[in-house]
């Protein structure tokens, strides 16, 4: 079970990293790597738990966080910039 | 970025000292920061509720909720988010908010001050004009309201060296005198100080106020308040238990 979890935490964190360069699918790509980083999380605590090797879920986990982060470049800026830029226009 | 990783690997290192174990805290860490994320943009959505208004009124509805999505988080809204969801999962996990907290907040407030410092590359969250020493003069900034060609206070530098110096005390109790409540106690009165005093210094007015004192202010006033009032509470509490601690070994 934990390992599912982990595996699919780990495929999950891989196809927003895929997403995340394709402008507009952003948006769907953080929704998935939060997602896929929580899976590789609760597999993780339950391979530790069940004392069963947790590497899988560790590269789920980094592979979770590098996903977030580069979502979320692509998907947020700094301050109200933009909002006041179109404001001002 | 450069703070959130440089936060990141101090609470991993914190973490470890006080032995938590990895995928549980890793748990507590996205959930805490969902929290902060979904605090920070509520805020930013209150607080430019106008801005976001007219927005709508100029723009197609998915052209403004796209921009809207996309940018405007204030730190106190984030600050709150992550502060009720880290006691929400400590509640469901039965494990201490107090200590949760002081491994979160030595570490954010190293990560707030490498975020000032961006703000400053930026240009954003600028600082009132000044044409004094350390003035600094924008030549383009990623926000539009920045005024372009006029010495400002740079403001948020001013607030990251302060949050540089609050965060070596953080980390100094954490580390050596291993006291969870006095790091939050330290970090909510000195904090809510130091954002009061500076607000006044900050030039980008149209993200809000009432009756002439700030939206970040009022939140300031309100945690300096409570943080107060607990510690008055506590130290109470203790004097009264010292006393009836005596007053047994008298009988």
């Amino acid at each position: 079970m934990g390992k599912g979890l982990a595996v699919s935490g780990m495929v999950l964190g891989i196809v927003s990293l895929v997403l995340c360069w394709f402008g507009v699918l952003a948006f769907a790509a953080l929704p998935l790597a939060i997602v896929g980083l929580v899976l590789s999380i609760v597999g993780g605590k339950k391979l530790k738990a069940n004392n069963a090797p947790s590497g899988i879920a560790t590269a789920g986990l980094v592979i979770g966080i590098i996903a977030v982060v580069l979502t979320g470049i692509a998907f947020v800026s700094c301050g109200l910039c933009v909002v006041l830029a179109a404001s001002v226009a | 970025m450069i703070g959130i990783g440089v936060a990141a690997v101090i609470g991993l290192l914190l973490a470890r000292h006080r032995k938590y174990e990895f995928f549980d805290f890793m748990l507590v860490v996205v959930i805490t920061l969902l929290s902060a994320l979904a605090g920070a943009k509520i805020l930013s959505i209150i607080v430019n509720w106008n801005l976001i208004v007219n927005l709508f009124e100029v723009l197609p509805a998915m052209e403004a909720l796209e921009i809207v999505i996309r940018s405007g988080f204030v730190f106190y809204g984030g600050l709150i988010g992550g502060v009720i969801g880290l006691f929400i999962t400590c509640k469901v996990k039965k494990v201490s908010f107090i200590e949760y907290a002081s491994v979160f907040g030595v570490p954010l407030c190293i990560g707030h001050a490498f975020g000032r410092v961006g703000c400053f590359l930026g240009g954003c969250c600028y600082g009132i004009e000044y044409d004094g020493i350390l003035s600094h003069v924008y030549e383009t900034a990623i926000d539009a309201s920045t005024p372009i060609g006029v010495p400002l206070l740079p403001i948020q530098l001013i607030e990251a060296v302060l949050l540089m110096l609050l965060f070596s005390v953080l980390l100094f109790v954490f580390l050596k005198l291993n006291n969870s409540k006095l790091v939050i106690y330290l970090y909510a009165l000195s904090y809510s100080v130091i954002r009061f005093v500076l607000e006044f210094f900050r030039g980008d007015a149209e993200r809000g106020s009432l009756f002439s004192i700030s939206t970040s202010q009022w939140i300031s006033i309100i945690i300096f308040s409570v943080a107060v009032i607990l510690l008055v509470i506590e130290t109470i509490k203790r004097i009264k238990n010292k006393r009836q601690t005596t007053n047994v070994i008298d009988k």
